[in-house]
């Protein structure tokens, strides 16, 4: 079954003099289960697909189906909303919250849904990271690894129905 | 507790300063909101509690209501209190002086109606049973009649009637004789309006003979008590409540919520209909006669006649709109106003630094999932949480600052003893409710914009980071001078500006603001001193008695041997017409005279007093046997001619006459009197006294001449003394029982300046706190906005910038900044002070350009910015670079 559509996807930046054609007609598609890597050389336009894909940015023209669902028919709030209950994103650079502690920046999406929190879930996902020493940290007393393992654990909690990860391992090595 | 809110939280806990910076912000405004509606309301209590004690205290007064219907009117429940009072009858009093006062009107007052109806004790006390009885102060300064306490008086009390057998009251006067009244235009002697009347033919009946004894002397009551024409001077004695027979005068107090209505629940109260009433009251739109007459009929039915007290009502219902206090009012809306604009300008900004700062959080949190309105209201929350400390410290401190000021106000004012009008503070929980709307008004206004700028950042934003600095096409150039002097760190700093423009603006609008109030309000005080100098330098005299009484003018002229006098006139004045008179040719160039007449109408001639027409001709090096019984002309005019070709205003000292010593001209006297004056003298100065009198020609007599063709009623006698208040009590002492006016010109200007200082002090506190919070809104610009290029400063060191060009670096910025704002605060407060000169000086005042104004700006806002950078600047050299650095990718 088909999870990810992508068709026809543009994107420009900037206008005139400063203008970028960053993706040009952009088209495929991702079975439900596969495991796809983007590989291109820098500044090719894999962080910008990528975030097109979460949601996160619109296109300049073209669409995108995840799950049967045009996203960008979606006004912002409803795209939002579907964004942090199907899709997990992983940064190139994490983007915690700094002043809230490991399992604070995992439970984010959750509390952003209103959903409680069940405390056997977060053990276990914790466990599975690696983190459970970790939990009342804050991320400036984490290594760069520990971080992005939080950043994972945030993208994973709601059960996402597609997972985008953008370089997910550049900082860190082998640890994952 | 759900998180987002909990992280608002954690937020403001670790920027500790800005947040408490932003609560003093909303503090302030809140606070200055507070105390101007606390004074506000000050003042219009202090006016209510004045004018109940000068004049009583009731909404509307009931006259010759039966005792049957006083238990109905204390029922009422429109009605909160009445106070009660008796006319017992007139009596004949056979030594009044004042012919239209020949009674005494015996009026009995309960216990509870003597403390409420401005009944002030002078002497003695207050009667406890109906057989004493006070008497007024004016009965001895107006009608001449001298009684003291103690002594018994008989009176043959009765009623009062016409020819027609109808009862009289304090409303209808007493005419002593027949007479007929002629007012005339005085140039062309047209007869304008003519009036005649009759003796009165009234006598007082069923008379029966009270002594009462005098226990107590009262100041004049009030005219809600004795109207100014009323015929009979206001004795009073007591009323036993438990023991009232006949018809009573109440006065009512209405309830709070009746009052608002007031003329509804007095209709009620007559059993009038409460339209008809309205409209019968309503004196903007008068009635046609016939329906005016039919409500006056149905409300004469009632049998009361109404007075209502309509200025107190005004008070204690609008006192925005009731007159004299309303100017009060609208200053009040205007300056609430100016001070929420401000605040959420000031406050939108703390706000928005915070928001700015948490880009990157908001766009995240976005980028997870977190919906516009989730942001929103994450904003507001923020809000309602420095709102939540803000609004009630404001609050608690607005009212502390309004009582200190009201205290100041008290000691500065004291001078102004005769309105006895004391201020004292209120505060009422409408203005405090008020000044809490408003506070939420603010914040919510300042927070709203940035709420909805948070909620429209795209999660892309925050992740490239590139949200605040605009994108130009063109390359950004710093002029190469700037690098020549300022090197790299300079031309870092000036494109930082450059690209930021908008971070900056507001900092730079809250200085040009703060500035140009500043130097304007600045302009404004120092003009208002100006005034008061002027003022003071106008009259050459310390003390000015006045007197109308001829009897008193031999008491009067004695206070002129009192100690401490170093100069006086008695000057007495009338006018005349000086017939053929010759102009001086210069003058008449200049002035234009009247062509209808050969004559001068309404010349000014004077007497000074024997002792100072002497010293006078003496001064003028003529001898006073040669003068006696001449004229002495003073026409050296001061005039003001306005060029109309050169456009200037241009003063000259022209005499406006033609006559030298020796010349003869004739006069015509205000009561048709003529005579042959010839010049004894063409004086240069003025006598003491009349310095003021460099506008108009003055012809002065000796005092016999002058009593030979003319009289006067008025003497004024001016003093040239040391001690004036020590001489102005002295007379005071002298003169006390009699009706007289004396003014104390340095008193008055020492009061007028006390009011300029109380204004200064309430203008200069207001832009004082505005700055305050204009203050705290550029502490948290600029602290915010080193704080987020944490990482550009931290980059810089790594790469070799020394501290020394660093700290040049943001030397530079404040310099900038300062620059700028200082480039547009100073121009803008320059003119609004010119503006404020013109609209405000008079003539004369020269355009006092404001110059340690402006210095004092420079100064404090070079000074402010320095501060506040050195203060960022040392926590960011404090930081490890590496550590910053590695950070900035969390």
């Amino acid at each position: 079954m088909e999870i990810l559509k992508v068709d026809n996807l543009t994107k420009i930046y900037g206008k005139e003099e400063a203008e970028v054609v960053a993706l040009d007609h952009v088209s495929f598609s991702v079975e439900k289960g596969e495991f796809v890597a983007i590989v291109g050389a820098s500044g090719s336009g894999k962080s910008t697909l990528l975030h097109l894909i979460g949601g996160v940015d619109r296109p300049t023209s073209g669409k995108v189906y995840i799950d049967g669902k045009d996203i960008f028919q979606f006004n912002d709030d409803n795209l939002a909303i579907f964004r942090r209950r199907q899709v997990g994103l992983i940064y190139q650079f994490y983007n915690l919250i700094p002043i809230l502690n490991v399992e604070e920046n995992i439970t984010l999406p959750l509390s952003l849904d209103n959903r409680k929190v069940d405390p056997n879930t977060i053990d276990e996902m914790l466990k599975l990271l690696g983190l459970i020493n970790r939990r009342n940290h804050l991320p400036s007393e984490l290594s760069g690894g520990q971080q992005q393992r939080t950043s994972i654990g945030r993208a994973l909690i709601t059960n996402p129905t597609i997972i985008l990860a953008d370089e997910p391992t550049r900082k860190f090595g082998l640890e994952v | 507790m759900k998180l987002l809110n909990k992280l608002t939280i954690k937020n403001l806990k670790l920027n500790k300063k800005r947040t408490i910076v932003t609560i003093i912000g909303i503090m302030l405004s809140v606070a200055l909101i507070t105390a101007v509606a606390a004074m506000y309301s000050s003042g219009v209590a202090s006016l209510i509690s004045f004018e109940i004690k000068e004049k009583g205290n009731f909404h509307v007064a009931f006259f010759d209501v039966p005792t049957t219907d006083i238990w109905k009117l204390k029922n009422n429940r429109d009605i909160e209190e009445i106070h009660l009072t008796k006319n017992i009858g007139y009596a004949k009093l056979e030594n009044s002086k004042n012919e239209y006062k020949p009674y005494a009107l015996v009026k009995a007052f309960t216990k509870d109606s003597l403390d409420n109806l401005a009944i002030k004790l002078v002497e003695g006390r207050l009667p406890e049973n109906s057989n004493e009885i006070l008497i007024p102060t004016h009965l001895k300064t107006n009608g001449r009649i001298t009684l003291n306490v103690g002594e018994k008086i008989t009176l043959d009390v009765g009623t009062r009637v016409n020819s027609e057998g109808n009862e009289l009251s304090q409303l209808d006067g007493y005419v002593p004789s027949d007479y007929t009244s002629v007012i005339s235009d005085a140039d062309t002697n047209e007869i304008l309006y003519e009036e005649s009347g009759n003796k009165s033919n009234e006598q007082i009946i069923n008379t029966k003979s009270m002594t009462y004894e005098i226990v107590g002397i009262i100041e004049r009551p009030s005219s809600n008590v004795e109207n100014y024409s009323a015929p009979g001077y206001t004795f009073v004695t007591y009323l036993d409540e438990n023991n009232l027979t006949g018809k009573l005068d109440v006065y009512t107090r209405y309830t709070k919520t009746a009052v608002k209505n007031d003329l509804k629940t007095t209709a009620n109260i007559l059993g009038v209909d409460e339209n008809d009433y309205s409209r019968y009251r309503d004196v903007a739109n008068p009635l046609p006669e016939e329906e005016f007459e039919r409500i006056d009929k149905e409300v004469k039915k009632s049998g009361y006649t109404v007075n209502e007290n309509s200025y107190l009502i005004g008070l204690e219902t609008h006192p925005i709109k009731s007159s004299g206090v309303g100017g009060l009012g609208v200053t009040v809306v205007i300056v609430c106003i100016i001070i929420v604009v401000t605040s959420i300008f000031c406050i939108k900004n703390s706000f928005d630094i915070s928001i700015t700062e948490k880009i990157k959080q908001y766009g995240m949190l976005r980028s997870i999932g977190a919906t516009k309105r989730q942001i929103k209201r994450n904003v507001l929350y923020e809000a309602s949480i420095l709102g939540l400390f803000g609004i009630p410290l404001g609050i608690l401190s607005g009212i502390f600052a309004a009582y200190i000021l009201v205290i100041i106000t008290r000691q500065l004012l004291t001078a102004n003893l005769t309105t006895g009008m004391v201020l004292e503070f209120s505060v009422s929980w409408i203005a405090i409710a008020i000044a809490v709307v408003l506070g939420l008004i603010t914040i919510y206004l300042s927070a709203i914009r940035g709420a909805r700028k948070a909620a429209k950042i795209s999660p892309i934003e925050s992740i490239r980071n590139s949200g605040s600095i605009k994108i130009k096409a063109k390359k950004i150039r710093s002029p190469k001078i700037i690098n020549k002097i300022f090197g790299i760190g300079g031309e870092i700093s000036f494109k930082n500006l450059k690209r930021n423009k908008k971070k900056y603006r507001s900092t730079v609008i809250s200085i040009v603001v703060s500035v140009s109030i500043f130097i304007a309000l600045y302009s404004f005080m120092s003009l208002a001193f100006l005034t008061v100098d002027e003022e003071l330098n106008m009259t050459d005299y310390k003390l000015m008695l006045s007197i109308d009484d001829k009897d008193l003018y031999e008491k009067a002229i004695e206070t002129t041997k009192l100690d401490g006098i170093k100069n006086y006139t008695v000057f007495r004045t009338s006018s005349l017409n000086i017939k053929n008179v010759r102009y001086n040719k210069e003058y008449t160039d200049k002035v234009h005279v009247s062509e209808d007449t050969n004559d001068k109408l309404h010349n000014q001639v004077a007497a000074l007093g024997e002792e100072q027409y002497k010293k006078y001709v003496k001064s003028l090096g003529l001898n006073y046997e040669d003068v006696k019984d001449k004229a002495i002309i003073y026409d050296k005019l001061k005039i003001t001619v306005h060029d109309t070709e050169k456009d200037e205003v241009i003063n000259y000292q022209i005499r406006e006459f033609d006559y030298k010593k020796g010349d003869t001209f004739d006069v015509e006297f205000s009561d048709k009197k003529t005579a042959s004056l010839k010049v004894g003298g063409i004086a240069e100065e003025l006598p003491f006294g009349m310095k003021n009198s460099r506008y108009n020609s003055l012809i002065i007599l000796s005092d016999e001449l002058f009593d030979k063709f003319t009289k006067t009623d008025r003497l004024i006698i001016y003093y040239d003394t040391d001690n004036a208040s020590k001489v102005q009590d002295d007379i005071d002492e002298m003169l006390k029982d009699t009706s007289y006016y004396l003014e104390n010109v340095e008193e008055n200007a020492q009061m007028v300046n006390n009011l300029y200082v109380l204004v200064g002090i309430f203008l200069y506190g207001f832009i004082i706190v505005i700055s305050l919070i204009g203050i705290t809104n550029i502490f948290n610009t600029i602290t915010t906005n080193m704080e987020l290029r944490k990482q550009e400063f931290a980059m810089l060191k790594s790469v070799g910038m020394t501290k020394k060009e660093f700290n040049r670096m943001i030397r530079l910025e404040s310099v900038f900044m300062g620059v700028k704002a200082l480039v547009f605060g100073i121009p803008i407060g320059t003119l609004l002070s010119y503006l404020l000169y013109y609209t405000l000086a008079s003539e004369g005042i020269k355009y006092p350009f404001p110059i340690l104004a402006i210095t004092i700006s420079i100064i404090a806002v070079f000074l402010l910015i320095t501060c506040i950078m050195k203060y960022s600047m040392g926590k960011i050299n404090k930081q490890n670079t590496i550590e910053t650095i590695r950070n900035e990718n969390i």
